[in-house]
């Protein structure tokens, strides 16, 4: 009997033992998953958190920044750090400064553009990020605007290419949002 | 509780794919699939556009709108293949039609179910709706919406929308296809005008010029929708099978398509291939197969080891394309069928590659050369003053043209690349026997002294305000004609900034067999010109019974401010008449004759100018000289 197991054992071990490797590396790959998959659900959750502020529309406005610094990266300069690049909050700003109610929707659109190229890696953040120009897009409602803020944020060779390829390479089937567009309640907005 | 943790181990592995499906009666879906050449970042702008005109005009946000993108593949050569099937009533591959079904299946959760089709994005919806009824959804629960549509039909008796102002249906025709006819007329914005087929583009032209017809007709379409068994429980349609087959096609494509898009050269890359589509599906459609067994040789793409797609004049040229797109699309292309299909490609891609062996520049290549964040965050302004000393008016914000369009890349023109195709074809479609079309017209006149007497107009109100009938063009001496007086659209005549069209014609002898030719100039100003049409009718065009056939949309033929004459011969060819038009060319020897809607028994008597100068106030003109025989 005990013969016959240490045969039976002789001919299964390495077959065994490559179904336990194998095991183990398909919990390694499968925890690896779940980790990015956290990252991913956090990052999203980032991109979906980044609101417009009052202090985004009515806070100071960042000098015009030099353009061959600001040309120098893909996501430019943004001195103030509110996530609108400081080129496209000054042209912005200058074009509704009369009208803050134009302003917001319009800041919130360039705001969300820019997460291109600050927080997109795979694609359930271009989803992200593209749920957000649409949401912003539901505010502004006048896709004329929507492709002249379009323009000043891709604005070089480089940042269209990089916006091409960042679709080529994370495009996939998404829905949209259909409602509560504006970050800032045109309401709450004095005029 | 060993048996437990075996489930629970299986669950650890499992649970990601688990999906809770649900198909609701309340609400609706609306899928948007784009056409050929469009690229990722514009369908996904296509579908943002589209949803917020939507909600913008309708108030309804709760609609869901999702994207099911038709990937292009091979840097456009497998598109090529495949419109020109779908052109022809035909597929070579349901991959793409897969993909998409793959890709909304998770995200379908209400029974109502609109298919909205851009452009090839059409033949797509029809098949998706094909599938869809084939597999669980209810036919009272799906809708299809075309636009821009080269399809023959809309599946379910859909609506659809397809501008007379679309030079990429114009065109379609101009070769011969017979689909949907146009049922509205629009006017391409300037951005639009620029492009390489104005009037086409779902966001540029259609959503952009008409998004309350747009918006309506879904609308209209959703609320004709019933959510007959409708589920809380229950997927709404049995997804495709993503087997073994699918998933090589898969890794296929991707490995082509990396390679391809690689090297292709940058935007114009795409826009170069939408002209070699135009020529592929002249090539289909003028019958010019016999010389496709040398052309296949001699063309085309090939993948080196995934490494480079080069022209394959190359002597390094093998695989031939069509090993490459046999092993891609699967083993119902045959290269019966491959050869038929694309029959000219070879004079399309020699005379407009799609793609060539400059590197395009990679996102990584990017980064090394531009960083995405900068290294530091540079000093912080808060200083009212300094904004005042650097402030910039709107007019000076920062700009640059947008080269996302067409606008900048050289292209070949589409006729003019066609024409060697036409030369090749014409020894192989010629009948013996047939005989050369007479120098006859049922019309002449060289405009040198032109009243209006004898012509007369049509159109819709818009093309002429409140004064139908009036013909606005008037002859004129002014020096700007090829000879004396000639046909200009040089007054303006409102509509709010907008027309000065033509839609003229005049009756005169039937002529059963005949030719002509008429002079044509145009300059840009500011949007330039569109719908330039010239035909010949048997009977007034506005006629219900009318037979017309011309030269479908030569808007932009030529050069601005350069005369270019145009050819219009027919003859009859058994029971049917055959038409040919040309530029700058009266040779019927080079003629690729086209069979027509006329019979051999009806004799055109009429001949029909049409164009409009868009914007005259701002210098957009349009001439039309001498029009004669041969």
């Amino acid at each position: 009997m005990k013969k016959t197991l240490s045969k039976i054992w002789h001919w299964v071990r390495w077959p065994l033992a490559v179904l336990v490797v194998g095991f183990v590396v398909l919990v390694a790959w499968r925890l690896k998953l779940l980790y990015e998959q956290d990252d991913t659900n956090a990052a999203v959750a980032a991109i979906h958190a980044n609101k417009l502020t009052e202090e985004d529309v009515f806070g100071p406005l960042p000098v015009e920044p030099d353009k061959v610094a600001n040309d120098a990266t893909l996501a430019g300069i943004d001195t103030n750090n509110n996530g609108i690049r400081d080129d496209v909050e000054r042209a912005l700003y200058f074009k509704y400064k009369d009208s803050a109610k134009e302003a917001a929707p319009a800041f919130q659109y360039a705001k969300a553009l820019q997460m291109e190229f600050t927080s997109v890696y795979n694609s359930p953040t271009l989803v992200a990020v593209l749920q957000e120009e649409s949401r912003a897009s539901l505010c502004l409602l006048d896709t004329k605007k929507d492709e002249e803020i379009d323009k000043l944020v891709f604005d070089t060779d480089l940042r269209k290419q990089a916006r091409d390829d960042l679709y080529n390479k994370y495009m996939t089937s998404y829905s949209l949002p259909n409602q509560d567009g504006c970050d800032l309640d045109p309401a709450s907005l004095s005029n | 509780m060993k048996i437990l943790g075996a489930i629970a181990l299986t669950s650890f592995f499992f649970l990601p794919n688990i999906v809770w499906a649900a198909c609701i009666a309340n609400g609706a879906t609306v899928v948007y699939v784009n056409g050929i050449f469009t690229t990722n970042q514009q369908a996904g702008s296509d579908l943002k556009n589209l949803n917020t005109q939507y909600v913008r005009i309708t108030g309804d946000g709760k609609t869901n709108f999702i994207n099911g993108y038709n990937p292009s593949h091979v840097a456009g050569l497998g598109d090529l293949i495949q419109s020109a099937a779908q052109m022809m009533g035909k597929s070579i591959s349901n991959f793409d039609r897969d993909t998409i079904l793959l890709q909304i299946h998770p995200q379908v959760t209400t029974r109502k179910l609109l298919l909205v089709g851009h452009s090839q994005g059409a033949f797509y919806s029809n098949a998706l709706y094909d599938y869809l009824l084939a597999h669980g959804e209810p036919k009272a629960a799906v809708g299809v919406y075309q636009v821009g549509s080269p399809a023959s039909s809309v599946a379910g008796g859909g609506k659809y929308l397809n501008s007379s102002g679309d030079a990429m249906l114009g065109t379609l025709r101009g070769l011969g296809f017979k689909f949907l006819p146009d049922n509205i007329d629009l006017v391409s914005a300037p951005d639009d005008a620029q492009k390489t087929y104005p009037g086409h583009s779902f966001s540029g032209a259609y959503l952009a010029e008409a998004p309350e017809r747009v918006v309506d007709d879904i609308q209209g379409t959703l609320k004709s929708l019933k959510a007959d068994a409708a589920s809380d429980t229950g997927e709404c349609f049995t997804a495709t099978d993503a087997g073994l087959d699918y998933q090589a096609a898969k890794a296929g494509f991707a490995v082509a398509d990396t390679a391809a898009n690689g090297i292709k050269t940058g935007a114009g890359a795409v826009q170069v291939a939408a002209v070699a589509a135009g020529n592929v599906l002249a090539s289909a459609v003028q019958g010019a197969y016999g010389i496709a067994g040398k052309l296949v040789t001699d063309i085309g793409i090939t993948v080196g080891g995934a490494a480079s797609i080069t022209h394959a004049a190359e002597p390094k040229s093998q695989p031939t394309n069509f090993d490459l797109l046999k092993k891609l699309y699967g083993s119902s292309l045959t290269k019966e069928e491959y050869k038929e299909l694309l029959g000219t490609l070879g004079s399309a891609v020699a005379t407009a590659p799609i793609v060539a062996s400059v590197p395009q520049t990679t996102l990584a290549q990017a980064d090394s050369a531009v960083p995405l964040l900068p290294s530091s965050g540079g000093a912080r302004h808060h200083n009212e003053g300094a904004i005042q000393d650097t402030e910039q008016s709107p007019a000076d914000a920062p700009t640059v043209p947008d080269t996302s369009g067409t606008g900048d890349t050289t292209i070949s023109d589409p006729v003019a690349t066609t024409t060697s195709a036409q030369e090749e074809a014409t020894s192989t479609s010629e009948a013996p026997g047939l005989h050369l079309a007479p120098a006859v017209s049922p019309v002449v006149d060289s405009f040198d002294s032109y009243d209006g007497s004898g012509w007369a107009t049509y159109g819709g109100s818009n093309n002429f305000g409140s004064s139908p009938g009036v013909i606005k063009y008037f002859a004129t001496t002014s020096g700007e004609c090829r000879s004396s007086g000639c046909l200009s659209g040089s007054e303006q005549i409102g509509n709010g900034g907008w027309g000065n069209p033509i839609r003229m014609y005049k009756t005169g002898a039937a002529v059963s067999e005949g030719s002509l030719v008429i002079w044509k100039k145009f300059h840009y100003g500011l949007q330039g010109v569109g719908n330039v049409w010239l035909m010949v009718c048997a009977g007034a065009p506005d006629a219900p019974d009318a037979k017309c056939e011309g030269t479908g949309d030569i808007s932009r033929d030529g050069g601005q401010d350069a005369w270019t004459r145009y050819f219009l011969a027919w003859r009859n060819n058994g029971s049917v008449k055959e038409f040919c038009h040309m530029r700058d060319d009266t040779d019927q020897s080079h003629c690729s004759w086209q069979p027509s809607s006329l019979t051999a028994e009806q004799a055109p008597d009429t001949v029909v100018i049409s164009g409009d100068a868009v914007r005259p106030d701002q210098g957009d003109r349009l001439w039309f000289d001498d029009l004669g025989t041969p």
